[in-house]
């Protein structure tokens, strides 16, 4: 794991501000992995299966190119954080007590959204008469797209939605 | 945490770290063993085996809502049920969500309690993200052509095993990460 403490530099930020971040960063995946549906109709599967790998390495690997150039690259520390790549008590500015007890109770409230969503999931998907259907069929891949990038983004997604601003605080 | 489990009428020990890293690592064993099966025959009475016996181990091991709550653990989120209990204990809603909560001890989470049932859900998360990391890698080099699927082994079947995967771990991998890490209770005390 790289030591990084992005969300902090990111909570700086106004609530508003944070909340168009966030908003802008699910339209991004949203839309992405809906056209990439749409096109696998005419391209293929297997092409769009390779667009979204892409597209999930493209997530990952540049910030953390990024961030070997510039140690504290705000845009870098941004998208790490979002991928849920940052360490909260590692690093030379390592979380508070208060910063840490937030961070681990919104993963607690991200697992227990896992919790409903993946065997609502599961229940929805599985049975055999349901594969017959041809729209399910075809969802089936993006809806797992999407939920590889649930897992990876909604805690920090929660946090940067619900926490106060500085001022307030 | 409990003593004592409760498995088919039986009650065994599980005061000592070693029992339960033993409980745990028979579950997981099983469940691997399941999907190894799962993905080698692809049978419909597998992924519903899968999830039975999930609910039952969740159950089990504790920390999920239940009217009866006699997992090794307490509900995960027992203080949050006996405040909504408290407000209104009488209302229709109240008595089809949630358990009838008289015995408060069987559900309230003390601080500590509290403090550790977010670090285990934390570790986790992270352990959840880092096997999709795996498989997200895994899928790449597949796609890319840096290895094949195995003779007889259709890509749906893996991404069906790995979701009930997913889903097992979602429902017992905090409970399973408590348990591995408490230390002995004789210890403790």
């Amino acid at each position: 794991m790289i030591e990084l403490n992005g969300l902090r530099k990111i909570l700086t930020l106004k609530r508003p501000a944070r909340r168009w971040l966030v908003v802008a960063y699910w339209t991004l995946v949203l839309s992405f992995i809906a056209a990439l549906a749409v096109a696998s109709r005419s391209f293929g599967a297997e092409a769009a299966g390779r667009a979204f790998l892409w597209f999930w390495w493209a997530l990952l690997v540049p910030p953390v190119l990024l961030r070997s150039v510039a140690r504290w690259s705000t845009r870098s520390s941004i998208l790490l954080s979002l991928n849920g790549i940052a360490e909260p008590n590692q690093g030379p500015h390592p979380m508070d007590e208060r910063e840490l007890s937030l961070h681990y109770r919104m993963h607690t409230k991200a697992f227990y959204l896992l919790q409903i969503f993946v065997p609502a999931g599961v229940l929805l998907l599985t049975p055999p008469e349901i594969h017959r259907s041809a729209w399910l069929a075809s969802a089936r891949i993006p809806l797992l797209w999407l939920l590889s990038m649930v897992v990876l983004s909604l805690p920090q997604s929660m946090i940067l939605w619900t926490e106060p601003d500085m001022e307030e605080q | 945490m409990k003593t004592e489990i409760n498995l088919f009428g039986m009650h065994i020990g599980m005061a000592t770290q070693v029992r339960r890293r033993a409980l745990v690592s028979t579950i997981y064993v099983g469940f691997a063993v399941t999907l190894a099966f799962y993905l080698a025959h692809d049978r419909a009475f597998i992924r519903f085996w899968v999830l039975l016996l999930t609910f039952y181990v969740a159950r089990l091991l504790g920390g999920v809502r239940s009217t009866e709550p006699d997992g090794l653990l307490k509900p995960f989120d027992g203080n949050e049920d006996l405040e909504k209990f408290a407000e209104e204990p009488s209302s229709l809603w109240t008595k089809l969500t949630l358990p009838r909560m008289t015995d408060r001890q069987r559900f309230h989470n003390d601080e500590r309690e509290l403090r550790q049932r977010d670090r285990a859900h934390y570790a986790a998360y992270k352990i959840l993200t880092g096997a999709i990391a795996i498989g997200v890698f895994a899928a790449y080099s597949q796609v890319c052509g840096s290895w094949h699927l195995p003779k007889g082994l259709p890509l749906e079947r893996i991404l069906w095993g790995s979701l009930l995967a997913v889903f097992v771990a979602s429902m017992t991998l905090p409970q399973a990460v408590l348990l591995w890490t408490e230390p002995d209770m004789e210890e403790k005390s």
